[in-house]
């Protein structure tokens, strides 16, 4: 017998309708280059940077590459809309 | 004759497509020395956390471990950051979970779009039993 186990994939839109697995870190110290790792593709991701100093800004990227390039977002504390992406 | 009553599962895709049952609860005092925690009568579909205190900042998350930890969200109070319709007023969250739990001011509100979803869908696969509690990113 088969043990073979489907799975759904990045492109099943089902997957992206229903709502989310919960997910949450925080007091995340950011002050050095830090990877978050999720146990599941993500569906959407909200970050907010706490930080009292406003210049205390979070840069944001998907990679090390696109961190290192400046490729990327960049959140300012309080005062700036969390970023929301599906 | 069988008694089996079929219901639907967390990844069935109309109940999140269709508009959630309404779920309100206002005066929620967190500030006490325990956390409080709100439990829904339905998985979850999608819920707005806001905090209508001037001073004290709430800590939300999705267990009492959560909480303690490191699993948790803030919701800042009023006075906290210049666009205030962003800081104690989030975007819905879509999240499928059957409890929140807060500690901080001392007058939250929670409004929620429930699915038919029973808790027990969500409970029967969390670690602890309980919303998600025990898994990764929840505590």
């Amino acid at each position: 017998m088969s043990n073979f186990k489907y799975t759904a994939g990045l492109n099943h839109v089902g997957s992206y309708q229903v709502s989310g697995a919960p997910f949450l870190t925080s007091s995340v110290d950011a002050t050095q280059a830090v990877k978050v790792e999720f146990p599941y593709v993500t569906s959407w991701v909200v970050i907010q940077n706490n930080a009292h100093a406003n210049t205390e800004h979070l840069k944001v990227g998907f990679s090390q590459i696109t961190f290192g390039s400046m490729i990327g977002i960049t959140i300012v504390p309080k005062t700036d809309p969390q970023f929301y992406h599906r | 004759m069988s008694n089996f009553k079929y219901t639907a599962g967390l990844n069935n895709v109309g109940s999140f497509q269709v508009s959630g049952v309404p779920f309100a609860s206002s005066s929620i005092n967190a500030s006490g020395s325990s956390a409080v925690k709100i439990e829904f009568p339905y998985v979850v579909n999608w819920f707005i956390v806001q905090n209508n205190s001037d001073t004290t900042d709430t800590k939300v998350a999705f267990s009492e471990n959560g909480l303690n930890g490191s699993n948790y969200f803030t919701v800042w109070n009023r006075n906290t950051a210049a666009h205030a319709d962003r800081s104690s007023i989030y975007d819905p969250l879509h999240l499928k979970i059957t409890e929140i739990w807060m500690t901080g001011s001392n007058n939250m509100e929670i409004i929620a779009g429930l699915t038919n979803i029973p808790v027990e869908r969500v409970n029967n696969i969390a670690p602890s039993g309980s919303n998600w509690s025990g898994s990764v990113g929840v505590g």
